[in-house]
């Protein structure tokens, strides 16, 4: 029986696209404990999982869930949930989008879907409200992410393609390459992971959900919308600018303090050196196109950048979704030295459906080889790669991305695959590329995150909100920072007992792990990870996002239900993990970054202190109830 | 008074048609409000359309009992319910579709009476309540 819950559209779809076969299920009690969203795409997920299970088998379900807040007038709450075994890593792959898509799929009447099987065929799974159909699609085989887009939107509604929302697999899905993305509406891409590449195993080049008149109750309108009206307070009162401003400003501060990654993580200073007015230049502003930032469902931060290039080599390219951390990516790990540049790269890898932060690592990797002469234009397919080429660059990303070649075909597959056959550099963790944070630049209270993360090399579901860590503050303002952070009493002086340094290993530990459990929860509910980057933690977990999701949904979630829906995620990442062989020994980044320190600018002579890293590791094994040897969680305390 | 309308500061996240359908349904979502944003993904072209930025007023003319008026203090359209026959004629002849057909007649925005709950939540100031 449908439960009459607010927030929830009450029911998911399991489609087995095998067989063809739809069934509606809908969330019990059980399922309802791990919230929505993330939570409830891992329980869903974990029910179908078995030691063994590979991330190319048709039987790894693709499981999207949309959280109980996604849609309603909550500060970014746009943002739905993947979860399948990641191409990438053979472990648990998490992943994450916004935009409009979660929103018109809870209007529909879902909560989420479960794509099961493969597909003999190219095939579309459409949702229109009750109804699921299956569209053969192989003319769209080959197309890139926003033509495919454009065209199921001209094919099922021409007179209203805005009303067309399509998750859709590039080419680089639809060959397999391991870090394929997903990508809504144009620019809203589930990136991380590779799911990409498990939708495309399955053959289904997009899951289309049409626009309908539906909508989802709420229990408690007149207190949810006096927690919502405040966190839209807060954001007026901490405002930090997007759009241009922001952009460059970010790009600016990273340059001053010499935080931007330089060529594959080798020591030197990054070349890197944009200038702000000159990107002002792209910058056109009329009703047509916006010079201001661009938002998903709910959000105050519009923090996706729109520029028109109207001169120059890459005339014409309008691009409405970029953001700062792909400057680090094609900028700095791959020396492009121009904003077009970067902003074609950009263009590309989403058009092409392919993670931008992967795939510049992995580029980066094989310009490194061909630079040190460890591979030639023999091994490239007749590709000369060097830093900052832009050409070949653009020739290689679409040669990986359409499996044009052994040595693309191999690229696709990863920087630890380029590194295993040819030597060389490749900087992941747990087999996923790092975004782009080198820890030897940053404070490691932010680039920590990369070794304890759910994904692998990605701080973005821990300590990559901790930007508060990266100002520097009079002692007062500092003062007033602590005193505003939500963080739980007792953890809080743990952390911070009297600066915002964290205090010693065991400080950063619990930083780490309060962290990852505020992220575990605003993923379940259906907000954008980044919300504290902006709200400096000023809203607590449970007095604010557990009363707000008490409000939507009538049903409690207390402190203690919070802190197991993120034990609960966490473990059953690390028990699949050490299914397919990690172990503590992986928690760590490559040596490079502990041995060979920075030699020029700000981060001059700085490497990575590995004892002080391991120590932290201990601590953090310690909080969790992980076995200080394996860093697996322990048979008697584990709980999923 | 007037919710006027700065489209370039529009950052196209519809929370105004989320807030204007929780207040009118009591659930969140964009088909029960009485104003709408069109987006063009590829060009971050926004458009916000309310009762307020009609510029044919084709309701008014549609009517044939005169039951629709101009509120000329907030620059919206006013149904008179006791002379309204619920002919539908105005729900047909708005071009954005901005009013709705209920139980008990034609809905149109009423500015919320004069405070606009779409303007109190824009987090981008493009819909802003001048008093």
């Amino acid at each position: 029986m449908k439960l009459q819950l607010g927030g929830y559209a009450g029911k998911y779809l399991c489609i087995d696209v095998n067989s063809r076969s739809v069934k509606a299920r809908s969330l019990d009690s059980r399922l309802l404990e791990y919230v929505g969203g993330l939570g409830m795409a891992t329980r869903v997920f974990m029910d179908a999982y078995h030691p063994g299970l590979r991330a190319e088998d048709a039987a790894n379900p693709l499981v999207i869930f949309t959280g109980p807040l996604t849609g309603t007038p909550v500060p970014t709450a746009s943002r739905t949930a993947v979860v399948s075994l990641s191409p990438q890593t053979n472990a648990l792959g998490i992943s994450n989008f916004g935009g409009f898509w979660g929103t018109a799929l809870k209007h529909a009447g879902w909560d989420g879907i479960v794509i099961e099987g493969a597909s003999n065929e190219w095939i579309s799974v459409v949702i229109d409200g009750e109804d699921v159909v299956f569209l053969p699609s192989e003319e769209l085989v080959g197309k890139d992410t926003w033509s495919t887009q454009d065209q199921l939107a001209q094919r099922l509604d021409a007179e209203h393609p805005d009303k067309v929302h399509v998750l859709a697999v590039g080419p680089a899905g639809e060959q397999g390459v391991h870090y394929a993305s997903l990508t809504a509406d144009y620019f809203s891409s589930a990136s991380r992971c590779g799911m990409g590449a498990v939708m495309g195993q399955k053959r289904v080049k997009a899951i289309v959900v049409r626009d309908c008149d539906g909508n989802i109750p709420v229990v408690d309108v007149p207190s949810m919308r006096a927690k919502s009206m405040h966190a839209f307070e807060k954001h007026r009162s901490m405002r930090v600018p997007f759009g241009l401003d922001g952009y460059t400003g970010f790009v600016n501060r990273c340059q001053q303090n010499g935080w931007v990654p330089n060529r594959n993580f080798h020591a030197g200073r990054s070349s890197l050196n944009l200038d702000p007015q000159i990107a002002k230049n792209f910058i056109v502003s009329s009703p047509d196109f916006r010079k201001c930032g661009r938002s998903c469902h709910g959000c105050p931060n519009s923090c996706f950048l729109s520029v028109e290039l109207q001169t120059g080599k890459y005339r014409g390219l309008k691009n409405t979704g970029l953001i700062p951390a792909a400057v680090l990516c094609w900028g700095g790990r791959c020396g492009i030295s121009t904003w077009e540049g970067v902003w074609k790269c950009e263009e590309v890898s989403d058009r092409l459906g392919v993670d931008f932060f992967s795939a510049s690592t992995v580029v980066s990797c094989a310009i490194d080889l061909f630079k040190s002469g460890r591979i030639t234009r023999d091994d490239t397919g007749g590709v000369a790669l060097d830093w900052g080429d832009e050409a070949a660059i653009l020739e290689l990303l679409h040669r990986i991305a359409h499996g044009q070649g052994e040595f693309a075909r191999l690229a696709g597959k990863g920087s630890d695959a380029l590194a295993r056959s040819f030597g060389g550099f490749s900087s992941t963790v747990r087999g996923l590329e790092m975004w782009g944070a080198d820890p030897r630049l940053f404070p490691l209270s932010y680039s920590i995150g990369d070794l304890f993360s759910f994904r692998g090399g990605d701080n973005i579901p821990n300590t990559h909100n901790m930007h508060f860590l990266l100002h520097s503050y009079s002692p007062d303002v500092e003062q007033a920072v602590i005193g505003d952070l939500q963080i739980p009493r007792g953890i809080k002086e743990e952390i911070f007992p009297s600066s915002l340094i964290p205090n010693g290993p065991r400080g950063l530990a619990h930083l780490v792990r309060w962290g990852e459990e505020f992220n575990c929860l605003l993923s379940s509910l259906g907000i954008c990870m980044l919300e504290q980057d902006i709200l400096h933690f000023s809203l607590a977990a449970d007095t604010h996002y557990g009363k707000l999701y008490e409000s939507v949904t009538g049903l409690t979630l207390d402190a203690d239900a919070i802190t197991k829906l993120g034990d609960r995620i966490m473990n059953s990442y690390r028990v699949i993990a050490g299914n397919v062989g990690f172990n503590a020994a992986h928690d760590s980044w490559p040596d490079r970054f502990y041995e060979e320190p920075i030699t020029e600018g700000p981060g001059r002579g700085r490497v990575v202190n590995r004892s002080y890293v391991q120590e932290t590791i201990r601590q953090y094994y310690d909080l969790r109830g992980w076995d200080p040897e394996t860093g697996m969680p322990k048979a008697n305390r584990l709980v999923l | 008074m007037q919710l006027e309308v700065d489209t370039i500061s529009c950052s196209g996240c519809r929370l105004c048609e989320t807030v204007c359908t929780l207040r009118r349904t009591r659930a969140c979502g964009y088909s029960g409000a009485l104003m709408k944003v069109v987006r063009k993904e590829l060009t971050s072209a926004f458009f916000i359309k309310h009762c307020g930025t009609c510029e044919t007023r084709a309701c008014l003319s549609a009517c044939n009992v005169g039951a629709i008026n101009l509120d000329a203090k907030h620059g919206s359209v006013h149904v008179t319910r006791d002379q309204c026959r619920i002919c539908g004629a105005c729900v047909d002849a708005c071009p954005d579709g901005l009013i709705v057909l209920e139980d008990e007649g034609p809905v149109s925005c009423d500015m919320c009476g004069g405070d606009p709950e779409c303007a109190r939540f824009c987090p981008n100031g493009a819909l802003q309540w001048r008093r």
